[in-house]
C-alpha cells in the first residue's frame, strides 16, 4: 500500500510536462545510440552531462537514465538486421534474431526484440520499486566466491551453444577466455601477451571481437558467390512485419525467464548485462521443448536476451540508489551525476530524496511505453533496409562496423584488430568452429580469473572456500549438473541405439 | 586408414600448437604471487587445456570419427580478396580518412568483387559514403578518422 | 564641468585598464577546443573529475574554448603518459594527473615516460583518506586492527585497486612500521571495494571521505583513522593515525594538471593563471 502511495506521488513529479518532455529527448536519444553501433550509453551521458546542470536534478536524472534505458531497446536493431552486434549485450541476439531476419522474419524479430524489451523493462522497474532494499543486501552478500559460481555457469551455457561439436565449442571457449587474459593482470600489474604493443595493455575491447566475428566474417562468407540473388526474404505487406500471436505465445517463457535473470544479474555490481543475455539464453534453450532449433532462428532466442538486457538496467539501478554503490559503467557515470548535482547517494537517498527516486521510478514506467511507441512503428521501417541488394548491403555492413570499432576509443589499432578477428571468424565459419562460445569465454574470462583469484587470498589459498559457502556451492553444483547434460543425453541415444540393435 | 577430415586434423595441430605457445609464455610469469595465485596460474591451465582439446580433436579425426565435410577451399578465392580490400581500406584509413577510404571500399565490392557496371559501383559508393557522413559525421558528430582534405 | 568629469573617470577608467592589460590579455589563449586527456575510461574517477574542472572553468567563463574530455585508458596511465609525449610541443592539450602517474612508470617496463618528461601546471588538490570496517566489526581504532594483524599474520584482509595505487602503498607503509602484515585483494572497479567491505568479504579499506560519509551516517561503516596531519573538519570525531600512535608516512592522492613536453612558456603561463584563479574562486566559496 505503501508503495502505491509513493508511487502516486512520483507520478506527479513525473508527469509533469518539462518531466515528459526530458524523458521523451532521453529515450529517443537512447534509441539512436542503441541502434547504431559503437555510440554507447557511458560516453552519450557523459557527452550530456554539462548540459544537464541547468535541469532540475530529477529532470536531468530522468533523461539520462532514458538514455540508459533507452539505448537497450535499440541495441537490438543491426544484431537482427546485420549481424552486426550494436552494443556488447546484444551479442547474443544475432544468434537467433540474424537467422529469423535470413528467413524474412526480420520484422517478427525487431517486433519481438520491442515487446520482450517494453515487458522486461518494466519488470525491471517494478523490481527496483518492490523489492530494492533486500534485494541490494542480497548484492553484497555476493563475494569472489559467489562470482566465480556464476562464472562457472555462465561457462557451462557453452553446451547451449556449441553446436554440433562440443570439442570445437570448448577450443573457442578457451580462446575466448585467452583473449580475455590480454593484458595487464590487475593484482600484479604485470602485463600478460601483449607482445610489447603498449595498444594491448588494456586488453582487446569485447566489441571488436565480436563485431569482427560476427559481422565481417559474415560478409566474408555471404560473398564465397556473387550475390546475385537475393539474400533477404522481405515478405510484402504488413502482416508479416509484426510478430504473430504464435510468436508472443512461444516467447511467453522467455520473457517471463529473461526479465527475472536479467534483473538479478544486474543487480550484482560485478556481473553485467552480456552476463545476463548469455545465461537467459542458456536458460531458455534448456527448458525449451526443441531445443534443436536455437540458433536457427527461434523467436525465443531473440525474446530471452533481450529481455534479460532490459530488466537489468532496472537491477542496476537498485545498488546505485539504494547503496550508492553502482551496479554498471553506466550506472557510475549517473552516479557522477547525483553527486555534481549535490545529492548524496548512498544509503538514505531514497528516504531523504523520496520525489528524486519515486519521480525516476516513475518516469521509466511512462519512458518504456514512450520506447514501445517510438519502436513499434520502426520495425517495418528498418526491415527495409534488407531490400537493399546484397551488393550495397556488404559495403555498409563493414563502413558499420569500422565506425562502430573506431568509435569506442578511437584506435586505428582496434580497427586493425577488427580486420584480424573478421578473418578468424571467417576461418572458424569454414572450419565449423562456433563462434559464440569465443564470445562468451571473452566476456567471462576476466572475472571468472579475477573471482578465482580474489577468492583464493580470502581464504589463504584454500580451495574449501569455494563450497563452503552456500551460495557459491549451489552455483557451482548447477553448474556440474549443466556440464553433465550432454553426457547424459549421449548415454541415452547409445541405450537407445543399444536396445534397436537388442531388437 | 586414410585421415577423412583433413580440416579437423590441420585445425587440431594448430590448436595444439598455439597451446604449447600459451603455456611456454605462462611458464614465464609467476604461477603465485605474494598472497595468492599469480598471473601465470590461468593461461598455464588454459595452455594445457588447448593441447588435451587439440589431442582429442586429431584423435577424432584419425578414428574417423570427426566431421566429414570438406572445405572447398577453391571457393575462399574470393572472400580472401574481399579481406584483402577491407585490410587495404583499413590501412589507407589514416592517410586518406575514412570518408575517401570508404568510398573506395565500396566502388571496389561492387565493381571488382560483384562485377557490376562502373556506373552502378560509383552510385553505390557515393550514396552510401555520403549517407555514412550524414549520419556519423554530420548529425552525430562521430569523431573518425579525417583525410588531408579535412573530411 | 560635468564632461571633463566623465572624461577623467574614462581616462581613470583606461589607465585601470592599462594596468590589468598584462594579465587579462595573456601572450597566448586556445583558438579551438582543447583536449583535456585523462586515463580512465567515461566514468571513472579522473574522468568525472575533469568533466566537473571543464564544466567550472567554462561556467566561470576562465577559459574561452571547450574543455574536451578525452578517455586514453591502457595500463593504468601508461597510454595517457604515451599520448601526451606523442603530442610534444602541441598546444591544446592538457591532461589530469593523479598519483598513478608517478609510481606507474616506476614499475612498468612498458611506460617509457615518466612525469618528468611532461611539462607540469597545477597541482589541484590533495585527497585526504581514511580507513574504514564495517559498523559491526570488532575494530573501533587502528591499534585494534593492527594488534590482530598481527596475531594472525595475512589472514585479514583489504580491498583496493591497482598495487601502484595510494591504497595498497598505504598498506604497505603501515606493514613496515609496524610489523603487522595482511592480505591485500585487488578489485577492478571501485564499486566492488566497497561492496565487498559492506558484505563483509575483507576486514578493511581505505577510502575517501566523501565516499565513507554516507555509509557511516547510514550505519553501515565505521571510520577508525583519518591518514591525513591533522583530523578532517568532516570527521572531527575521528582520530589521525598518527595520534593513534602509528609512525608511517601518509601516501599523498595528489591530481592535477599537466601539459605535453616542449610546449611554450606562453602556454604554461596561461593555464598556470587558469587555475590560479580558478584555485582561487574555489576557495572563495
Amino acid at each position: 500500500m505503501e508503495a502505491l502511495s509513493d508511487l502516486l506521488l512520483g507520478l506527479s513529479v513525473a508527469l509533469t510536462p518539462a518531466n515528459l518532455f526530458w524523458c521523451f529527448v532521453g529515450v529517443f536519444l537512447g534509441t539512436i545510440v542503441g541502434v547504431l553501433p559503437g555510440l554507447g550509453s557511458p560516453a552519450t551521458i557523459a557527452m550530456l552531462l554539462p548540459l544537464t546542470f541547468r535541469l532540475d536534478p530529477t529532470t536531468a536524472m530522468i533523461m539520462l537514465s532514458g538514455i540508459y534505458y533507452g539505448s537497450k531497446y535499440g541495441g537490438s536493431t543491426t544484431s537482427i538486421l546485420l549481424n552486426v552486434p550494436g552494443e556488447s549485450a546484444s551479442v547474443v541476439t544475432c544468434l537467433d534474431g540474424y537467422q529469423m531476419a535470413r528467413q524474412g522474419r526480420a520484422g517478427p524479430a525487431l517486433g519481438i526484440a520491442a515487446i520482450s524489451s517494453f515487458i522486461a523493462g518494466t519488470v525491471g522497474v517494478l523490481g527496483l520499486m518492490l523489492i530494492a532494499p533486500p534485494v541490494a543486501r542480497f548484492a553484497v552478500r555476493f563475494g569472489p566466491p559467489e562470482y566465480f559460481g556464476l562464472m562457472c555457469l555462465g561457462l557451462a551455457m557453452v553446451v547451449f551453444l556449441a553446436g554440433k561439436s562440443m570439442i570445437k565449442g570448448l577450443i573457442a571457449t578457451l580462446f575466448g577466455i585467452w583473449l580475455a587474459s590480454v593484458g595487464t593482470d590487475i593484482f600484479t600489474a604485470e602485463s600478460r601477451f601483449t607482445f610489447g604493443m603498449m595498444e594491448l595493455l588494456d586488453g582487446i575491447d569485447f566489441i571488436v571481437v565480436s563485431i569482427g566475428v560476427f559481422a565481417v566474417a559474415e560478409v566474408l562468407v555471404n560473398l564465397e558467390s556473387q550475390a546475385g540473388a537475393e539474400l533477404f526474404k522481405v515478405p510484402k505487406g504488413l502482416r508479416n512485419l509484426l510478430p504473430s500471436l504464435q510468436d508472443l505465445k512461444d516467447s511467453r517463457f522467455a520473457f517471463v525467464n529473461g526479465s527475472v535473470v536479467g534483473f538479478f544479474i544486474g543487480v550484482l555490481p560485478g556481473a553485467g548485462s552480456t552476463i545476463a543475455s548469455f545465461l537467459s539464453y542458456g536458460v531458455e534453450k534448456a527448458f525449451s521443448r526443441h531445443p534443436e532449433k536455437f540458433g536457427t532462428g527461434a523467436v525465443e532466442g531473440v525474446a530471452a536476451p533481450e529481455a534479460a538486457n532490459n530488466s537489468e538496467t532496472g537491477g542496476a539501478l537498485v545498488p546505485l540508489l539504494t547503496l550508492g554503490i553502482p551496479g554498471s559503467a553506466t550506472t557510475a557515470m549517473l552516479l557522477a551525476a547525483l553527486i555534481l548535482w549535490g545529492f548524496r547517494p548512498g544509503p538514505l537517498l531514497i528516504q531523504e530524496n523520496p520525489a528524486l527516486f519515486w519521480g525516476l521510478v516513475a518516469s521509466m514506467y511512462v519512458g518504456n511505453i514512450m520506447l514501445l511507441i517510438l519502436n513499434l512503428p520502426l520495425v517495418p521501417l528498418f526491415a527495409q533496409i534488407l531490400r537493399l541488394p546484397y551488393f550495397v548491403l556488404a559495403p555498409a555492413i563493414l563502413g558499420i562496423s569500422i565506425v562502430g570499432v573506431y568509435s569506442v576509443s578511437q584506435s586505428l589499432f582496434d580497427v586493425w584488430m577488427l580486420g584480424v578477428f573478421g578473418l578468424l571468424g571467417f576461418l572458424m565459419r569454414k572450419l565449423d568452429f562456433p563462434a559464440a562460445p569465443l564470445v562468451l569465454g571473452l566476456v567471462l574470462g576476466d572475472r571468472l580469473e579475477q573471482s578465482l583469484r580474489q577468492a583464493l587470498m580470502m581464504s589463504q589459498g584454500h580451495l574449501s572456500i569455494l563450497v563452503m559457502r552456500p551460495m557459491s556451492a549451489g552455483l557451482l553444483l548447477l553448474t556440474v549438473v549443466i556440464l553433465l547434460m550432454p553426457v547424459a543425453g549421449k548415454i541415452r541415444s547409445w541405450r537407445l541405439k543399444a536396445a534397436e540393435e537388442g531388437i | 586408414m586414410r585421415v577423412q577430415s583433413k580440416n579437423d586434423f590441420v585445425a587440431g595441430l594448430c590448436v595444439g600448437g598455439f597451446g604449447i605457445f600459451v603455456f611456454y609464455e605462462a611458464s614465464d610469469l609467476p604461477y603465485l604471487s605474494e598472497y595468492g595465485p599469480g598471473p601465470g596460474l590461468l593461461p598455464l591451465w588454459l595452455g594445457m587445456g588447448f593441447v588435451s582439446l587439440a589431442a582429442v580433436l586429431v584423435a577424432n579425426t584419425l578414428l574417423n570419427r570427426g566431421s566429414l565435410e570438406q572445405v572447398a577451399w577453391r571457393k575462399v578465392a574470393r572472400p580472401a580478396a574481399a579481406w584483402i580490400g577491407f585490410v587495404i581500406a583499413i590501412g589507407l584509413l589514416s592517410g586518406l580518412g575514412f570518408t575517401l577510404s570508404f568510398a573506395l571500399l565500396s566502388l571496389f565490392l561492387v565493381l571488382v568483387m560483384e562485377r557490376r557496371s562502373i556506373l552502378t559501383a560509383i552510385n553505390v559508393a557515393v550514396s552510401l559514403t555520403l549517407a555514412f557522413y550524414l549520419i556519423f559525421v554530420f548529425s552525430l558528430g562521430v569523431p573518425l578518422p579525417l583525410g588531408p582534405w579535412g573530411f | 564641468m560635468r564632461t571633463k568629469m566623465r572624461e577623467i573617470g574614462v581616462l581613470f577608467t583606461l589607465m585601470g585598464w592599462g594596468l590589468v592589460m598584462p594579465q587579462a590579455v595573456p601572450a597566448w589563449t586556445p583558438t579551438r577546443p582543447v583536449e583535456a586527456v585523462v586515463h580512465t575510461g567515461p566514468g571513472g574517477g579522473s574522468d568525472i573529475f575533469a568533466r566537473a574542472i571543464a564544466d567550472l572553468l567554462q561556467k566561470e567563463g576562465l577559459v574561452p574554448q571547450r574543455l574536451q574530455v578525452v578517455n586514453k585508458s591502457g595500463g593504468g596511465p601508461t597510454v595517457a603518459m604515451a599520448y601526451l609525449a606523442e603530442k610534444k610541443g602541441q598546444d591544446h592539450t592538457i591532461a589530469f594527473f593523479t598519483g598513478v602517474w608517478v609510481t606507474n612508470p616506476l614499475t612498468r617496463k612498458e611506460a617509457k615516460v615518466t612525469v618528468k618528461d611532461l611539462t607540469p601546471i597545477a597541482r589541484l588538490v590533495l585527497e585526504p583518506a581514511m580507513i574504514a570496517v564495517k559498523a559491526d566489526s570488532p575494530y573501533k581504532t587502528v591499534k585494534d586492527f593492527i594488534e590482530d594483524a598481527k596475531k594472525r599474520p595475512g589472514q585479514l584482509r583489504q580491498s583496493g585497486g591497482s598495487v601502484t595505487g595510494r591504497d595498497n602503498l598505504t598498506r604497505l607503509v603501515i606493514e613496515k612500521a609496524t610489523g603487522a602484515k595482511w592480505t591485500f585483494i585487488s578489485f577492478a572497479s571501485g564499486r566492488e571495494r566497497i561492496a565487498n567491505l559492506l558484505g563483509g568479504n575483507v576486514e578493511m579499506m581505505v577510502i575517501e571521505p566523501q565516499e565513507a560519509r554516507e555509509h557511516v551516517r547510514a550505519g553501515n561503516l565505521r571510520v577508525i583513522a583519518s591518514l591525513t596531519d591533522t583530523r578532517l573538519p568532516s570527521f572531527p570525531d575521528v582520530p589521525t593515525t598518527k595520534e593513534q600512535g602509528i609512525n608511517a608516512p601518509l601516501v599523498p592522492q595528489a591530481r592535477g594538471v599537466v601539459a605535453p613536453p616542449g610546449i611554450s612558456k606562453d602556454i604554461v603561463e596561461y593555464w598556470e593563471g587558469v587555475f590560479d584563479r580558478f584555485a582561487k574562486g574555489a576557495s572563495d566559496e
